[in-house]
């Protein structure tokens, strides 16, 4: 029983190929004869790399440029067998997979499949249509139906181009990746900057469907979703801010909407961008530096300014005080876009007034006379209106009342000039002690002592008394010059 | 197998000693037997770890995670072949040992064929294992060369124990059976009272009257079947004397035993001239499969070796 079951689990199949272990596989069988034995093995070698890369010369380039899954490995290039074991039968497949097809580690060959790549059925990829490379495809070479060499790891070569060639050039590199990943066709992670056209300010807030339109192959704008449609990338015109946006200027200020505009915002003019000179008012001096929304509130460009005088943008700080005055109060009078100080009113003009300045009064500032309203007054609010009929409206009395007495009230004029305080102009002949002799030659403070007035330690002009003893003492007995 | 009724007789027994030949071959083929018995089970644990393999087809093989191993140039497979090629040898130390009178010192016939039949069969068990029970192209005849010696070698092992286990029929053996058929026949007729007919009846059932008239082939056919009844019998197929009922166990084997001897040596006498012609026609067969075999196997392993399959491959 035991030899007769032996005898059937070994039955002979074949007749044929008396010394070999069984039938080559299909793509072999035209080397499946008793005289082909060499071709594949190798005395005192077993079948050797060197053998099969003979005819697998496809393999052995890969091989030997260390590309693909058996150029990677020494030992996967070295023994073949272990892999793809022959004498199986015609029906043989010719490679075994450790573990199984399905758990194939594709990062072996050099190409990770992530995302939804790592979900796919490997005939899915590896199909006779996809196998680009030329020499596997060659008709002495593999079977295209079951070989997994000479797909390419570029993206278009598997993938429809649904961008309809727009990115022909980057499709070139195998930069698909640059925007999409192998996780989702969507979302996209594009660098606009590389298409040429940063997405700034404004730009980058738009949605890709807001520039770039669902277009049919004719050229027509289509609805997005419409079937066979697609989305134009490139070319997309943004030169001109006029190839997306419509331009309420009505080419009022010419095409270059960048020089007032930016991508922040419609309203968000930058400074000193806009070309004021094309409006009625020139901006001038200081003007320039304002902000569009100094004058134009609420970046409402387009709404009516006054502009005809100062007044309608700026108050008056001097209160109305000028408005009586030979201009009429006009601001240009005095001051200019330059600035509002320092005002152009100069000492010519203050002939004009009441008040001619002369002498020191020339060097003296304006605010020296001109004080501010009030402490907390802006600058500028001063008072212009000076009674300024006698010295005493500014200068404070020196002499603490002792010439307050003195006719006409103009009493300083009497000594004092407009040049300098200590220019005196005082003659003492005129007054009731004229000076003679020794008098002469004494000197003021000996006569015109410092004293207390009022409070004050002022010098005594008056009144003094003229008498000698008031200033001479008696002799005492004995002194020489009594003799 | 019957017994007379005159068995029962209470005459006082004599019993037969048993030869001194016979006391020491028991405890031997107890260990003969244990020894098939192990190395049975050895090839059939070898075999059941395999055959989630050998079960498979040659095409699914190529894929099994067991191929590198048990395929014939696996690690385990060329281990089988080696082990089978090596006890394909030892067999034929029984040729030599026949042949050069230098080795008679070494070891009774009997022994080395017992030797020899157990390589015969361990070496073609282990050989198939290393084909991993599918053989094709030229080994093939080697293989079924292999078998062929080996099925050979159990007819031959069965028409020597026909001739009584002399290697030639001669007419010392023809004297030595009559002899011992005498011996027996006294005994079966003093101690168990068995007549004149019973030993008649036994001549009768071993073919002694129709041996004469028959052929080679046919007289082979007859006495396998009727080892085959016997065997039936000695498993309780058949259908034992009612008389042997009334024999204590010990004496009732000793008649069966006794019987069962004089029936072989009866058929051994009357089919001494087919059985001799046989064994000697037998060699005619064995040995041309033999040189067959090792003619083929030279040529395989020279061819894996020169091949580099000498040694386990990846």
């Amino acid at each position: 029983m035991l030899l007769a079951g032996v005898a059937l689990m070994t039955a002979p199949r074949t007749a044929g190929a008396q010394f070999s272990p069984g039938p080559l596989s299909r793509p072999h069988a035209a080397i499946d004869k008793a005289t082909a034995c060499m071709e594949c093995h190798e005395p005192k070698r077993a079948t050797t790399a060197l053998r099969c890369l003979a005819c697998h010369k496809e393999l052995a380039a890969r091989v030997r440029a260390g590309r693909g899954y058996h150029g990677r490995d020494k030992a996967r290039s070295t023994q073949c067998a272990t892999c793809h074991a022959e004498h199986g039968g015609r029906d043989a497949a010719l490679v075994s997979w450790p573990g199984g097809r399905d758990s194939f580690d594709h990062a072996l060959t050099g190409y990770p499949l992530e995302g939804k790549h790592a979900a796919l059925g490997c005939r899915t990829c590896h199909l006779p249509a996809l196998v680009r490379a030329t020499d596997v495809r060659a008709p002495t070479s593999l079977r295209l139906d079951s070989t997994y060499l000479g797909l390419s790891v570029r993206c278009a070569e598997c993938h429809v181009d649904v961008h309809r060639g727009q990115f022909a050039d980057r499709i070139a590199q195998a930069d698909c990746a640059a925007c999409h990943n192998s996780l989702a066709w969507k979302p996209v992670s594009v660098d606009h900057d590389r298409a040429g056209f940063p997405l700034t300010g404004r730009h980058a807030q738009v949605r890709c469907e807001g520039c770039h339109r669902s277009m049919m192959a004719d050229g027509s704008v289509a609805p997005a979703g419409t079937p066979n449609a697609f989305v134009q990338y490139r070319p997309v015109p943004h030169e001109a801010c006029a190839d997306c946006h419509t331009d309420p200027h009505r080419n009022k200020y010419g095409s270059d909407c960048t020089r007032c505009h930016s991508t922040a915002g419609w309203s968000e003019i930058a400074t000193g961008a806009f070309d004021h000179d094309r409006t009625r008012y020139p901006l001038r001096g200081l003007h320039r530096t304002v902000a569009c929304a100094g004058c134009h509130a609420g970046g409402a460009f387009q709404k009516p300014l006054a502009f005809a005088a100062c007044a309608d943008c700026h108050g008056d700080r001097h209160g109305g005080q000028l408005a009586k005055s030979a201009s009429g109060g006009a601001c240009e009078a005095c001051h200019s876009v330059d600035g509002f100080a320092p005002a152009r009113y100069g000492i010519e003009d203050h002939k004009r007034t009441r008040f001619e300045l002369r002498g020191a009064h020339l060097a003296v500032a304006c605010i020296s006379c001109h004080k501010p309203t009030s402490k907390s007054a802006p600058r500028g609010s001063v008072q212009f209106a000076l009674k300024a009929a006698a010295c005493a409206d500014c200068h404070a009395d020196e002499h603490a009342g002792q010439f307050t007495a003195a006719a006409g009230g103009a009493a300083c004029s009497r000594c004092h000039g407009e040049r300098a305080w200590r220019e005196i102009s005082f003659d003492h002949r005129k007054s009731r002690f004229p000076l003679d002799g020794a008098h002469a030659r004494a000197a003021c403070k000996a006569c015109h002592r410092v004293e207390t007035i009022g409070g004050r330690r002022v010098v005594r002009y008056r009144p003094l008394d003229t008498a000698c003893r008031s200033c001479h003492a008696t002799r005492p007995a004995g002194d020489p010059r009594s003799s | 197998m019957s017994v007379p009724a005159r068995a029962l007789s209470p005459t006082p027994a004599r019993f037969a000693p048993r030869s001194a030949a016979a006391r020491s071959a028991r405890p031997r083929a107890r260990l003969r037997f244990l020894i098939y018995c192990v190395s049975f089970l050895g090839w059939l644990g070898l075999f059941y770890y395999g055959f989630p393999y050998y079960r498979l087809g040659l095409a699914e093989r190529l894929h099994a995670p067991a191929h590198a191993a048990l395929r014939p140039s696996g690690a385990m497979g060329l281990l089988y072949g080696y082990v089978g090629t090596a006890f394909l040898l030892l067999l034929l130390l029984y040729s030599v040992r026949k042949r050069v009178p230098f080795l008679r010192g070494f070891g009774s016939l009997g022994r080395w064929l017992n030797a020899h039949i157990f390589c015969g069969i361990a070496g073609p068990a282990m050989i198939t294992l290393h084909s991993g029970f599918r053989v094709t192209g030229v080994i093939a005849i080697g293989y079924w060369s292999m078998m062929c010696v080996m099925a050979s070698g159990f007819v031959g092992y069965y028409l020597l124990r026909q001739v009584g286990g002399a290697l030639s029929a001669t007419e010392a053996d023809d004297h030595a059976l009559a002899l011992e058929m005498e011996e027996l026949d006294r005994e079966l007729t003093e101690r168990y009272g068995f007549q004149a007919s019973d030993l008649q009846d036994l001549r009768r059932r071993a073919g002694a009257d129709r041996a004469e008239r028959m052929g080679l082939l046919p007289s082979l056919f007859y006495l396998m079947g009727q080892d085959l009844v016997r065997m039936a019998e000695a498993l309780g197929f058949g259908s034992p004397s009612g008389a042997m009922r009334y024999l204590g166990r010990s004496e009732a084997r000793r008649v069966r035993a006794l019987t069962r001897r004089r029936l072989l040596l009866e058929r051994r006498h009357a089919f001494l001239r087919q059985t001799s012609a046989m064994f000697h026609y037998w060699h005619a067969i064995h040995k041309p499969f033999t040189i067959v075999l090792f003619l083929m196997m030279g040529v395989h392993i020279g061819i894996a070796i020169w091949l580099g399959y000498a040694l386990p491959t990846g």
